[in-house]
């Protein structure tokens, strides 16, 4: 059978540090890390990034700001002004439903955003299974690729169990 | 850095990872207790007698209700405003607490969380039944119609409406959200298939890959950091529901801060309520510390001092303000009138009895702890009636001057609430995670005494 990944199972989260920096030092790419918690020291480690923040903000100037005035002038104030005691149609309690609304489609969106870029919801499709991998252990993954020979992948099994992983496993 | 010394320890017992997962899965993966189907039977009772009552009003009309042509505002605005109040705080707990990086948080942000989700269902009922015709309640939305209006968006009443949906969908969402992990980590430990099967429904799939928790940990700065407003938002627009018309007793600049700072307080207090329910019953003292419950304590006490400042700047500004029917209504209505009752009953039991929380030994006494958290719920309720009914029952036209009693309907669906809000805990307590299992997970080594916890498990 054909393995596409090394896995090296750790229990315990420095363990799994010193050993990503070896492998990095060797030049090997590690493909991911799956945890029962973030691990921000991995964030740096393994440049992981997200733009869900910038997101976040063009949904709150497009949808919430722009889109919301937008509708609320032209409901208010071009299609049918009402007179209210005679006060200004444009008027500035606006401000208080823009701000709410705004908050409406910044966690909408967000939500939406992160759910279909990690193409998540009800009953999706478990991409990885390991048993421990929510509970208490880390599973250090390695893609078999093309590049690596075998004398490779036997040093990046040595450093997985010298760096103190309680198994290295193939899947 | 987080200061032990300082702060105190808030994970006991230098756990491992798969140690905090057993001990908090630990009641779920028991059978139910006795005390628990006992729970449900009597709040499922409530609920179902609340659901009656509502459709007797829905189909004989508020009529049924003690409401008149004056105080046209009983208990289900009184009930809707003490239940948004306790519902913030979940929420006000959970977030302002994440963007202030208080981690002692963690214990009580998922409970917390929790009760506002089922506090904001049970306060938005209210209004709706209120409507008296519900199957018209989609009015209120701004859509494009035959008649072709649109709604009055200077309407505090529209704001209600615009903020308590935000407000229900950005708190469940926060919950729900936060809770992700801990469904797949439950997933996982199944051992039968059709609870597997319900769990992997509700975990999305959840993998804890590198990348997703950076998006994940974005995304929960991003929705705390918004939400973290609309808390504040919320109250300040509910309160403008009283402030913005001309009532004595209503008619204040004071009152948006003084709405929001008494949401958080009846909040809070029924956090401390709910978790000293959990800790007891889930034996999860080990988590939830006394240290914990002393920083309530404290922010309790804090917040007390703002409540009774706030109802002497109340009475003070009255006075100086020398209008009658602001005078009257202070002076004559609440404090010595026919609502003196219920005046002082919100004046102790919000003002002067959380001011026992100055004593070191009230704070880590858990029997004082729930007793005076139920003690301010009773009082705010209190505040909330003197506020409704005091100012609307006698006006500034005495020949309209009338007094206000529930009826047994108005009653009914407020136990119904109460039955609602019960079912919906007892369940979350049941079926889910109770703290957030990864959150603690994260704090576990740099909070609790032993720094090397890998050689246990």
């Amino acid at each position: 059978m054909e393995y596409s990944k090394i896995i090296g199972v750790y229990d315990d989260e420095q363990k799994l540090y010193d050993s990503i920096d070896q492998i990095q030092e060797k030049g090997y790419k590690v493909a991911d890390v799956i945890s029962p918690f973030p691990l921000e020291e991995l964030f740096e480690k393994l440049k992981v990034n997200t733009r869900i923040n910038l997101a976040a903000f063009f949904y709150a100037l497009i949808g919430g700001v722009i889109g919301i005035s937008a509708f609320l002038y032209y409901t208010a104030v071009v299609d049918y002004p009402l007179n209210i005691g005679g006060k200004p149609s444009l008027s500035l309690t606006f401000v208080l439903i823009i701000f709410v609304g705004t908050i409406f489609v910044v966690v909408f969106g967000t939500l939406l955003t992160f759910f279909i870029r990690e193409k998540k919801g009800p009953g999706a499709k478990i991409h990885f299974e390991y048993p421990g991998v929510t509970d208490d252990k880390f599973a250090l993954l390695i893609d078999r690729t093309k590049d690596l020979s075998e004398e490779n992948i036997i040093e990046i099994n040595q450093i997985i169990k010298n760096s103190g992983a309680i198994k290295v496993d193939e899947q | 850095m987080y200061l032990k010394d300082v702060r105190g320890i808030l994970i006991q017992g230098s756990k491992s990872y798969g140690q905090i997962t057993r001990e908090i899965l630990a009641p779920q993966e028991r059978n139910a207790p006795l005390w628990w189907y006992g729970g449900m039977f009597v709040f499922s009772l409530m609920f179902l007698a609340g659901i009656y009552a509502i459709l007797q009003t829905i189909s004989k009309g508020i009529g049924l209700w003690g409401l008149n042509n004056n105080v046209a505002w009983g208990w289900a605005i009184i009930n809707f405003v003490w239940w948004i109040g306790i519902g913030h705080a979940g929420t006000a707990f959970s977030i302002f607490l994440l963007v202030l990086r208080q981690k002692w948080r963690t214990s009580i942000n998922r409970a917390a969380e929790a009760m506002t989700v089922f506090a904001v269902l049970a306060a938005g009922l209210f209004p709706v039944i209120h409507m008296g015709r519900i199957w018209d309640a989609f009015f209120i939305f701004p859509y494009p119609t035959s008649r072709d209006l649109w709604v009055n968006y200077n309407s505090p009443l529209f704001w209600d409406v615009v903020a308590i949906t935000t407000y229900l969908f950005a708190s469940a969402s926060f919950w729900y959200v936060g809770m992700i992990p801990d469904l797949a980590t439950v997933r996982d430990r199944a051992t039968s298939k059709i609870k597997r099967k319900i769990y992997h429904l509700l975990s999305f799939g959840w993998v804890g890959g590198m990348k997703t928790w950076k998006r994940y940990e974005v995304m929960a700065i991003i929705l705390g950091g918004v939400t973290a407003p609309l808390v504040i938002a919320v109250h300040s627009i509910v309160s403008m529901d009283f402030a913005t018309s001309v009532m004595p007793g209503w008619h204040t600049t004071i009152f948006p801060p003084y709405f929001v700072v008494g949401a958080i307080f009846s909040g809070f207090a029924m956090v401390l309520t709910l978790m000293i329910i959990v800790r007891k019953t889930y034996k999860l003292g080990d988590f939830v510390t006394m240290d914990h419950f002393e920083a309530i304590g404290k922010i309790l006490i804090f917040i007390s001092l703002i409540m009774g400042s706030s109802y002497v700047t109340e009475v003070f500004i009255a006075w100086f303000s020398g209008v009658d029917g602001e005078l009257y209504t202070f002076f004559h209505n609440r404090i010595t009138g026919e609502y003196a009752f219920q005046f002082w009953a919100m004046v102790t039991c919000n003002a002067i009895i959380p001011q026992l929380f100055w004593f070191k030994k009230v704070r880590r006494n858990l029997t004082w702890l729930f007793i005076i958290s139920i003690v301010i719920n009773i009082g705010m309720w209190f505040e909330r009636f003197n506020i409704v009914v005091t100012s609307l029952s006698k006006d500034f036209l005495p020949a309209t001057w009338v007094e206000y009693d529930p009826t047994i309907t108005e009653v009914t669906i407020y136990l119904g609430t109460l039955g609602l809000f019960g079912v919906g805990v007892l369940l979350f307590m049941r079926f889910i995670p109770v703290m957030a299992m990864n959150e603690l997970k994260m704090i576990n080594k740099e909070t609790s005494i032993d720094k090397d916890l890998s050689s246990k498990s």
